[in-house]
């Protein structure tokens, strides 16, 4: 029986067919399932692109929220539904983000396609993110054979963030003894 | 803070080493199982006196 993650990857392909979203991402602890271990969450974070002039530049989501709610999305504590998890749509901030949905990988889980961010994108959204859960999956991923780190590297410093890492470096090699 | 990472990471590593073999569709639905225990959980409490 296919999990109620189909049913949310196969709505998000429907968008980017139907020019609602410009590009999209899994990301998040879902992103990160597809390449580590599951790591529990209660959230689906998709991150996303959308053309600023199709919709209203004060609320350029309006069209995205519309486009889901027509096609029975539910809606709770400000966030969409679909397939019974709350989705949060997280819009491109320009750099990381952008280069990050420009190198989604398309993967297949069963029978259906979705967009998921590389894993090396998103270890360097986690060291830019900063957050407590961000260090443990940092742990995770960086403890993975299938992270490369040459291009992780490459991320780290084309996008500032080698100071931070430097950080967090020190004390995941601290914390992992 | 330390301590609690540390605890946190032993963790993730035993997780890590019963998960290493299952599917991406397998680690969705462990998810999904975690989801729907939570909820209910959290419902029964909803529900006390």
């Amino acid at each position: 029986m296919p999990t109620s993650f189909t049913k949310i990857f196969a709505e998000l392909e429907a968008a980017l067919e139907a020019g609602v979203i410009l590009r999209y991402g899994v990301g998040g602890a879902i992103g990160a399932t597809f390449y580590v271990e599951a790591a529990e969450t209660e959230d689906v974070d998709v991150f996303i692109a959308v053309d600023s002039a199709r919709g209203s530049p004060l609320d350029p989501f309006r069209a995205v929220f519309d486009y889901f709610r027509n096609r029975g999305a539910g809606w709770q504590d400000e966030h969409l539904v679909i397939g019974g998890w709350p989705v949060h749509f997280l819009p491109s901030t320009g750099g990381l983000v952008d280069d990050a949905l420009e190198h989604a990988r398309m993967l297949e889980v069963e029978g259906q396609q979705v967009r998921v961010l590389s894993l090396e994108h998103l270890a360097a959204i986690a060291v830019e993110t900063k957050r407590a859960k961000d260090r443990i999956r940092m742990h995770q991923i960086w403890e993975s054979p299938e992270l490369d780190r040459q291009r992780f590297g490459t991320l780290i410093a084309n996008f500032g963030l080698a100071e931070r890492w430097a950080r967090w470096l020190a004390l995941l090699e601290e914390e992992g003894e | 803070m330390k301590t609690e990472m540390k605890r946190a990471l032993q963790a993730k590593r035993i997780q890590r080493a019963k998960s290493a073999e299952k599917s991406v569709a397998e680690k969705l639905r462990i998810l999904e199982r975690l989801r729907d225990r939570k909820t209910a959980i959290r419902a029964a409490r909803a529900a006390r006196p």
